[in-house]
């Protein structure tokens, strides 16, 4: 297990990819910083601040739409926090499309490569790859986010003029909630792709996923459930995506413990079920 | 008798309603470079993806290094294969495609990577990636990922398949190299019959899924190679004036004919001889049966 968790992350810092998308998300970043510098002085746009700020404060699956939006969460005359921008696009799974790109391309590599003929056969359990693989992918959510904080901070500072981090405990706190959902999430498109096999198809799916296109299905079993008596029901509050948007910009402690264990749920499933299928599988 | 390495029970891989492999019973010597001959489709790819771990038999049973059932987990990391075309990351060079599967092995050894490129002649590839090698080259790469970690058995699949005449020369020499060096027991498959008559030592020849027969490279020579072909009425009369002659290379193949693999030059002198001793020469002649031929003579009937 050592070895091959060795050898994928040997693959992971020799690959484009891990480079590629790195440097993919830091420009995207520097982009929607100053697009905020020029929001921040622009008072056409107040409106707008104060719904997303009210938002953050209370989300609601209602809120939620098909598509992809970035809202900073700062109140008009407040100044824009490194944790008001991370918020911002870990809720509008800016970040978690940059991770799914990554993932898919670095789980399939070696079966589109065909490099895994090289070393399937050559194992005690097959399966122990697809451990390794969630492993590596772990230290790159780990690493994706830890480097989104920090060229956050700069851009932050180069493009505002300062630097403000906000709320240290709450920030831990959500940073690690998140990646944890982020996790779980690569790792829902990490079995779509040993599933179907299929790069083009998988990274599709996953871009889907990212851009809420599941709303609309939940929307119908929500609808269902509710007629049958449930009211408040919404699968938004059982599902990665739907966690990932939801959580409140002032999280506690419950709601991050509610997505950490809906996360667990879905790493283990998803990680248990690429595996099955990656050892039964011939290759 | 040579240890067998590796035998297969009626291994049997079916799809659908096809079987790909129909109860395959093969036996290799451990030291042997076996060649697995079959036209495209015979299953092949499909026998070697099972014996290296890539596939799962629907039936049937592989018994390696006297390792069978849920046992042959232990000794897989002891087979090499190069199945289909080389599965390389093209975006990286050879050191980096070699030293991924080297730190999935645990082989550490300082210099091993150098080591095993000069065993396959690729000693001066330096850092160019993979995408600019020639397809030999790639081909060389694959059977040197195929060498990390020592493996005792080594399974080829059609190797020299789309190679120029130079590349078919660099693998041949490097499976030559590999037997001579390492006493590796080779199981390579091809559809070129010449090619594979040039190394392999012993063979088994597939179609449609079954293994049609099993032959050392003596028995195919006895079948293809020159020979003289005696037509006599009682050969136990020759025998004797043959052994007397110096002809040990023969075998009486049925009531009326023998064939001598050797001395071919000497076939005039025989018949005097044979002549001379009262014993009735019906015809004397020297024949041979292209590998071909027999292959399609086999796979046809």
């Amino acid at each position: 297990m050592i070895n091959s968790i060795k050898m994928d992350i040997y693959r992971m810092v020799r690959t484009k990819s891990f480079y590629t998308v790195l440097f993919s998300m830091m420009i995207a970043i520097a982009f929607t910083t100053y697009l905020e510098f020029v929001v921040e002085k622009n008072e056409d746009f107040l409106e707008e601040r104060e719904i997303a700020a009210e938002n953050a404060e209370n989300p609601e699956p209602e809120k939620i739409n098909f598509g992809m939006s970035v809202n900073i969460a700062t109140k008009p005359g407040e100044k824009v926090s490194v944790y008001n921008m991370f918020y911002a696009n870990t809720q509008g799974k800016f970040t978690a499309l940059f991770l799914v790109i990554f993932t898919i391309i670095f789980t399939m590599a070696d079966i589109t490569s065909g490099y895994v003929k090289n070393i399937a056969g050559q194992i005690k359990e097959r399966w122990l790859l697809i451990l390794s693989k969630s492993f590596t992918v772990f230290l790159y959510t780990f690493f994706l986010l830890l480097t989104f904080v920090f060229w956050q901070a700069i851009c932050n500072w180069i493009f505002m003029g300062y630097l403000v981090w906000g709320d240290g405990k709450i920030f831990l706190l959500y940073f690690f909630t998140q990646l944890l959902l982020h996790f779980a999430f690569a790792m829902v498109c990490m079995m779509i792709a040993i599933l179907i096999k299929n790069q083009v198809g998988s990274m599709t799916i996953s871009i889907c996923l990212c851009m809420n296109l599941m709303v609309i299905v939940y929307g119908v079993i929500d609808k269902a459930v509710q007629n049958l008596g449930k009211k408040d029901f919404s699968c938004m509050f059982y599902t990665l995506t739907g966690k990932m948007s939801m959580l409140p910009q002032n999280l506690t402690g419950k709601d991050s413990i509610e997505a950490i264990m809906i996360s667990i749920i879905f790493a283990a499933v998803s990680i248990f079920i690429a595996s099955v299928v990656f050892e039964k599988r011939d290759i | 008798m040579s240890e067998i390495l590796l035998q297969t029970k009626g291994l049997t891989k079916q799809y659908g309603h096809q079987k790909a492999v129909d109860h395959v019973n093969i036996h290799i010597k451990k030291g042997a470079i076996y060649g697995f001959i079959g036209r495209n489709g015979a299953g092949k790819t499909t026998f070697l993806k099972m014996i290296g771990g890539l596939a799962k038999p629907t039936e049937g049973e592989i018994e390696l290094f006297g390792y069978s059932g849920k046992q042959l987990k232990m000794v897989r990391s002891r087979v090499g294969c190069l199945i289909e075309t080389p599965g390389l990351y093209y975006g990286m060079n050879a050191r980096d495609n070699l030293k991924m599967k080297c730190k999935l092995l645990g082989v550490k050894r300082e210099g091993y990577l150098e080591e095993i490129l000069e065993t396959v002649g690729l000693p001066d590839v330096g850092n160019k990636k993979v995408r600019h090698f020639s397809l030999g080259m790639k081909q060389r790469l694959g059977i040197a990922l195929a060498l990390v970690g020592e493996p005792d058995l080594l399974l080829l699949d059609e190797p020299i398949n789309g190679l120029d005449p130079q590349g078919i020369v660099e693998v041949r020499d490097t499976i030559l190299r590999l037997k001579k060096e390492r006493n590796m027991t080779i199981l390579i498959s091809s559809h070129l019959l010449e090619e594979l008559s040039k190394i392999a030592t012993d063979y088994g020849i597939i179609h449609k899924g079954s293994l049609l027969q099993e032959l050392t490279k003596e028995d195919l020579m006895k079948h293809c190679g020159e020979r003289i072909e005696l037509v006599v009425d009682y050969p136990e009369q020759a025998v004797p004036i043959l052994e007397q002659l110096g002809f040990l290379n023969y075998q009486v193949m049925s009531k009326e004919k023998i064939y001598i693999f050797e001395r071919l030059e000497d076939s005039a002198r025989l018949n005097m001889e044979l002549a001379k001793a009262g014993v009735m020469v019906k015809s004397i002649s020297i024949a041979n049966e292209e590998l071909e031929s027999y292959f399609l003579n086999l796979t046809s009937a």
